[in-house]
């Protein structure tokens, strides 16, 4: 057994310290995911009078459920193409806005302004920017010549309409680049230059292998977040919002992601086993995805430090 | 060891402190109440007045937000008094044992007289256990209307050829049909320009209820486990359906730029069935008095009865486990029939709870005159709707909306249509007995 090294004074002090933290841990976080996890396990509803454990039933119907499943399917066809347009996008900014041009430190804030604004307000410019009859994007193509007549973009392009926001969303994705565009040497440069590379030689051969660790962390960070997209299908539900009443109906069947679905099922339909089962599903999903990305980057990322194995 | 038993006493005071807190002790001053509901229907300045008025009463109104409301109320720690959107829900909550049963404080209440209350418009909070519209009384609406009654854009009538509507003789609903699809105007491209008639998601199955109740059937079957497999019930829905189908009404195709009222108010609806209430929205237009025109609700068809209906009315409910029910009815008593009840009834927003009230209603005009009087002629025939108790009326919202697009944009038929929606609604039926353990 390891002998614990710190002074008895330091380990009171230590416990004493994260107390507040171990609390919260404990009685907020623990207890409710492990509520979460039972209940996942019973037919209880909102209000059902005498809940009873059902073993894996709720899986097993979520499984066998083509709504679910059709979820899954559009969520990962959303996950697939946020993930290639912000990176992509944010990609080719960090390279431009590597160089040293007037104006770079204004175009830089510029461009990752937008991932500054909270969520619910980039929904409804977007729902504005899309709208049919007075949109900004079916005036622009219109006026212009590009199209005959307005389209109706968030009922016809659901899935469209919410990619439209991962333009918006690639400031981030350029924030990152640039940190790993930065971190690579001059000499570099100059001794491929000396060599007679190319601009796009130097980009295969020094760009992308060396900011690789940065590629695969925008990489796994963007496919889990863009897996639990909840509310802009909401926001860009096409049919009218009444009031405050943004969760009130349900988004098209193209943009009713799982995080959607889950709480449409808790809160609309008031399954709570069923609704939960799926985010725990959900939850199960995004780890395996992420141990195999990391186990795969293992193989295309460069490291300067030496492997174990 | 110690370690741990240090932590573990730590938690312990943490615990009763938080305890103590959440109001175990007795409590000094002033009794706060909760009533949960939006700034537009508790202003800030009434609540003021209230608590000038009540010292021994704090009045707090708490954002209106059914989600949370439902997470309160599984905690048990629900406001004491809430805003429902409407009472076509009252019979699913009260199965559950979350509304609080007024009917003898109703009895006793020497602001809200039993004998004052409009039963024609109250009714749909009232639910003996077994049918909606009789027994206790779990609420009132604030306000209640014949959400069927018709406005109509007279310009466009007269654009379109059409005769004003009679204010007292009710159409049928075939020639509501006929009519919205003769208004119906389209561009050069084919997008509709005009809808001859639009309605909010939620309004159909209200107006499937009222169909069904002139025809004298259920849309359930039975004993209430699953909907009507009938062909008169199915057309009913159906029937509502055509108006997406056709283009007259707002659909995926042709998206609507706002709501239903908001539409209509921006002239890109001809009709609509949104009730007396929305003569004071209308208000806002110029021109208001001659523009718009009023029907009374319409009638399934020649030789069927008038039937109508409030669509639930937008009320107050109290919380079951309320810890100051005394107070709280205080509180609803000053709202149904205080200051704050007798200003509402003035500005001509929906029909009061109480018939007191109704002559402070707006009648300045011909245009406030005639929505009254129809108002009043369409309560007299006043059904509730046909609820279950088993689900709530969004099931049936989301029903309808998850499958019609798909019926506008023809990959399935009108059985395929009704079959969907009745499947989801099924499904729903059965884990709603389940949930509260019925037969």
């Amino acid at each position: 057994m390891k002998k614990l090294t710190a002074r008895p004074e330091d380990r009171r002090s230590f416990f004493i310290f994260i107390s507040p933290w171990l609390f919260g841990f404990v009685f907020l976080w623990m207890i409710p995911i492990s509520w979460g996890l039972y209940t996942s396990f019973t037919n209880r509803m909102a209000f059902t009078v005498s809940p009873r454990f059902v073993g894996l039933q709720n899986y097993v119907e979520l499984l066998g459920d083509p709504a679910v499943r059709y979820s899954f399917l559009v969520t990962i066809v959303f996950s697939v193409m946020h993930t290639t347009i912000a990176m992509c996008v944010g990609f080719v900014l960090a390279l431009l806005l590597e160089k040293k041009i007037l104006g770079r430190g204004v175009f830089r804030t510029l461009l990752y302004f937008p991932h500054m604004i909270p969520l619910v307000a980039v929904g409804w410019i977007f729902r504005i920017f899309l709208e049919r009859d007075s949109g900004f994007l079916n005036i622009l193509l219109v006026r212009s010549g590009l199209m005959s007549q307005n389209i109706a973009w968030l009922s016809s392009y659901p899935l469209f309409s919410i990619l439209t926001l991962s333009f918006w969303q690639a400031g981030w994705s350029m924030i990152i680049f640039l940190g790993g565009l930065s971190t690579i040497p001059d000499s570099l440069y100059e001794a491929a230059t000396i060599d007679g590379a190319g601009y796009l030689r130097k980009l295969r051969n020094i760009v992308v292998p060396l900011i690789s660790p940065f590629t695969l962390f925008q990489f796994i960070m963007s496919v889990i977040y863009s897996l639990q997209f909840f509310v802009q299908p909401y926001i860009l539900n096409p049919r009218p919002i009444r009031g405050g009443a943004l969760m009130a109906t349900t988004p098209p069947r193209e943009t009713f992601f799982v995080m959607a679905r889950g709480y449409f099922n808790i809160m609309t339909q008031f399954r709570f086993a069923y609704g939960i089962a799926l985010l725990w599903l959900l939850f199960v999903f995004i780890m395996v995805v992420t141990l195999v990305f990391l186990k795969l980057g293992a193989f295309f990322v460069y490291s300067e430090v030496e492997s174990k194995r | 060891m110690k370690i741990v038993r240090s932590l573990l006493i730590v938690s312990m005071l943490v615990m009763v402190a938080f305890a103590a807190h959440s109001g175990g002790g007795r409590e000094e001053g002033p009794v706060t109440i909760r009533f949960m509901s939006t700034e537009a229907d508790l202003p800030g300045d009434f609540v003021a007045e209230f608590n000038r008025e009540n010292p021994d009463i704090n009045l707090v109104r708490v954002e209106e937000d059914w989600t949370k409301w439902m997470a309160d109320a599984m905690a048990g720690d629900a406001p004491d008094l809430s805003r429902m959107g409407s009472g076509t829900d009252i019979a699913y909550y009260v199965n559950r044992g979350l509304l609080y049963d007024m009917t003898d404080r109703l009895r006793n209440s020497e602001v809200v007289r039993w004998d004052d209350i409009d039963v024609m418009g109250s009714s749909t909070y009232q639910y003996d256990g077994q049918v909606i519209g009789q027994g206790s009384y779990y609420g009132l609406p604030k306000d209640y209307n014949n959400v069927g009654m018709i406005t109509y854009n007279r310009e466009m009538f007269r654009a379109a050829g059409l005769e004003d509507l009679s204010v007292t003789d009710p159409i049928t609903y075939e020639e509501l049909y006929e009519m919205a699809k003769k208004l119906t105007i389209r561009d050069a491209d084919g997008n509709v320009v005009i809808f001859g008639y639009d309605y909010a998601p939620g309004w159909v199955k209200h107006l499937v209820s009222d169909m069904a109740n002139a025809r004298g059937i259920s849309i359930y079957n039975q004993d209430g486990s699953a909907m009507n497999e009938d062909p008169e019930a199915r057309e009913l829905w159906k029937y509502w359906a055509r108006f997406q189908v056709e283009d007259i009404s707002s659909n995926v195709r042709n998206p609507s730029p706002g709501w239903t009222g908001a539409a209509f108010q921006a002239d890109r609806v001809a009709i609509v069935q949104l009730g007396y209430w929305f003569g004071a929205q209308l208000m806002e237009n110029e021109n208001y008095e001659t523009k718009y025109g009023w029907a009374p609700t319409p009638i399934l068809a020649e030789g069927y009865p008038r039937v109508a209906s409030n669509l639930g009315a937008t009320g107050i409910v109290m919380f079951s486990g309320t810890r100051h029910p005394e107070k709280a009815f205080r509180v609803f008593e000053w709202y149904m029939g205080g200051s704050y009840g007798i200003e509402r009834a003035r500005t001509g927003w929906g029909i009061p709870p109480l018939m007191s009230l109704a002559p402070l209603l707006p009648a300045d005009n011909e245009y406030n005159r005639t929505r009254k009087a129809i108002a009043y002629d369409d309560a007299q025939f006043f059904q509730p709707w046909q609820a279950s108790t088993y689900i709530t009326a969004a099931m049936y919202d989301h029903a309808w909306t998850s499958n019609i697009d798909d019926l506008v944009l023809g990959s399935i038929d009108y059985d395929t249509f009704v079959d969907r929606m009745y499947a989801e609604l099924n499904a729903a039926l059965r884990r709603g007995r389940e949930e509260i353990g019925a037969q």
